[in-house]
């Protein structure tokens, strides 16, 4: 099962970067023996390169069309707005990204923090907010 | 001859319960088929089965109901088959009927249209040498890719198996132990009580319960499957509808359990986004901006990641030795990823706006 938009939208940004990271992680000590991840980096770093020669391609060969895609308007020609709006795309899902894994990361830790406070002593901590009323006490 | 089961069920051919030895010793392992309606695809799964080379030591095929000669077919492999008084309603179902006469301390289950490579069970089985791991998946290929559907879906799996999959299961946390081939600890899994049916992803649903009950799941690239995929829409649309809502289901069961289990709820946490925000975008606003601002370019958001895609798609497909079939399906997979995106935008729409929750289990392969 593929979810949402694979390839693409923030999981493609975050898939990125979660391999660019997993060499750094083994190094660090913190990977997993049976993965070193540079594997996937290979791959990560493969899909920035054929990402950067795509647009380096579309500019040379559909100039107009790079201007009229980036400004949205047919006769723009301001380089300065193209930079800055191809800029802000580019960097629109790493922002998203980044902003989602804040609230995740704040939204956890707010659960964690009632979930400790409410907890009683036959309450597993870790079925808490299941969902499922009869999953939440445990045996 | 004919045995009753504890569930109330007959039970046939017991004698042949055991799996002919073929070569390498035998994991103890059970092999779980749940079948209904699949006397045109069972053989070639059991054939495959038996052909491994450390082949399962019972392997126990569950006509759900079948009208067709389903069991008649598994029996003539000598395997065990069993048959519930009526149909069980879904492959999580039909499943558990046969849980309870599992002995061996590793289960599997395989859907009756998958066929395996012959080393999948022997790769697979090398995961539980870590005592964390509860349940191990393999990469799944389609079995034929000739129609536009299969074609896509053939590029998506390339695409997530090579590279989504790997990252995850570096990470420790694959986010779906695939429900048409995976193995588990016996005693693990029926400590969470078998394969759930309360949503319509039963494979989600139980990889996430793992996790939540402090267990390991590993991806296994080198155990290779290969399922029969959707060859018509109509049986796509029937597999992305309960795709689509089990996802749902299991986000709205399971997101604050999850909360505390880092990667796992960043993974959740895209996909869902990915899954709403960005299937609606990808839907509506490109189309409407290129009306809106009469710039036809803009449309070409749907194809502008190609180049992206295709690298992880091409180092899947080279050690296959598949680049020719893999570059002639990759259009294809922009048709299936749309098509995709509106069943998750329904399927949100669905559960999470009307409040209906879609939960009649559908065969689509």
């Amino acid at each position: 099962m593929s979810i949402g938009l694979p390839g693409t939208g923030v999981g493609a940004a975050f898939y990125l970067l979660s391999a660019l990271w997993a060499p750094v992680r083994t190094l660090l000590g913190r990977g997993d023996r049976r993965s070193r991840g540079f594997g996937i980096a290979l791959v990560a770093v493969g899909i920035i390169a054929a990402l950067s020669l795509a647009t380096i391609a579309l500019s040379l060969a559909l100039p107009e069309a790079r201007v009229q895609v980036i400004t949205l308007e047919p006769d723009a020609a301001s380089g300065g707005l193209s930079t800055t709006l191809l800029l802000v795309a580019l960097l629109s899902p790493f922002g998203t990204l980044a902003l989602i894994m804040l609230v995740v990361r704040v939204g956890a830790a707010i659960l964690t923090r009632r979930a400790r406070s409410i907890a009683a002593p036959f309450v597993d901590d870790a079925l808490v907010g299941l969902g499922d009323e009869s999953l939440e006490v445990a045996s | 001859m004919t045995i009753q089961t504890p569930a109330g069920a007959s039970r046939s051919d017991m004698a042949g319960a055991r799996a002919p030895a073929t070569t390498a010793s035998r994991p103890a392992l059970t092999v779980i088929v749940p079948a209904y309606n699949e006397a045109a695809s069972i053989a070639d799964t059991i054939a495959s089965l038996l052909a491994q080379t450390t082949p399962p030591e019972t392997i126990i095929v569950v006509d759900d109901g079948s009208t067709d000669a389903t069991g008649e077919i598994a029996r003539s492999f000598g395997v065990t088959v069993v048959r519930p008084a009526r149909n069980t309603g879904s492959k999580a179902g039909a499943q558990n009927f046969a849980l309870p006469l599992v002995t061996t301390p590793f289960v599997m289950a395989i859907d009756a249209d998958t066929t395996l490579d012959h080393d999948a069970i022997e790769l697979l089985s090398r995961s539980f040498d870590d005592a964390s791991i509860a349940a191990a998946c393999g990469f799944v290929i389609p079995r034929y890719v000739k129609s536009v559907w299969e074609r896509g879906r053939y590029i998506e799996y390339l695409f997530a198996f090579t590279f989504y999959k790997r990252v995850q299961d570096h990470y420790g946390r694959p986010l779906i132990s695939s429900g048409c081939f995976s193995m588990y600890r016996t005693a693990i899994l029926r400590a969470e009580g078998g394969w759930p049916t309360r949503t319509l992803a039963e494979d989600m649903d139980l990889t996430w319960s793992f996790y939540r009950s402090g267990h390991g799941v590993r991806f296994v690239p080198e155990a290779v499957s290969n399922p029969i995929e959707p060859h018509t829409y109509a049986f796509l649309a029937k597999q992305l509808r309960r795709w689509s809502h089990g996802f749902v289901q299991n986000v709205s069961l399971h997101w604050r359990g999850i909360s505390g289990i880092p990667y796992l709820r960043s993974a959740v946490a895209v996909a869902t986004w990915d899954a709403v925000i960005a299937s609606t975008l990808y839907l509506i606003i490109l189309p409407i901006a290129a009306v809106v601002f009469g710039n036809p370019w803009l449309l070409l958001g749907y194809l502008i990641d190609a180049p992206a895609l295709l690298v992880p798609v091409l180092a899947g497909a080279v050690p296959r030795r598949e680049v020719g079939r893999a570059l002639a399906s990759f259009p294809a997979f922009f048709i299936i990823r749309s098509v995709n995106a509106v069943f998750f935008v329904e399927a949100v729409w669905s559960e999470w706006i009307l409040r209906k929750s879609f939960l009649t289990y559908e065969k689509g392969h």
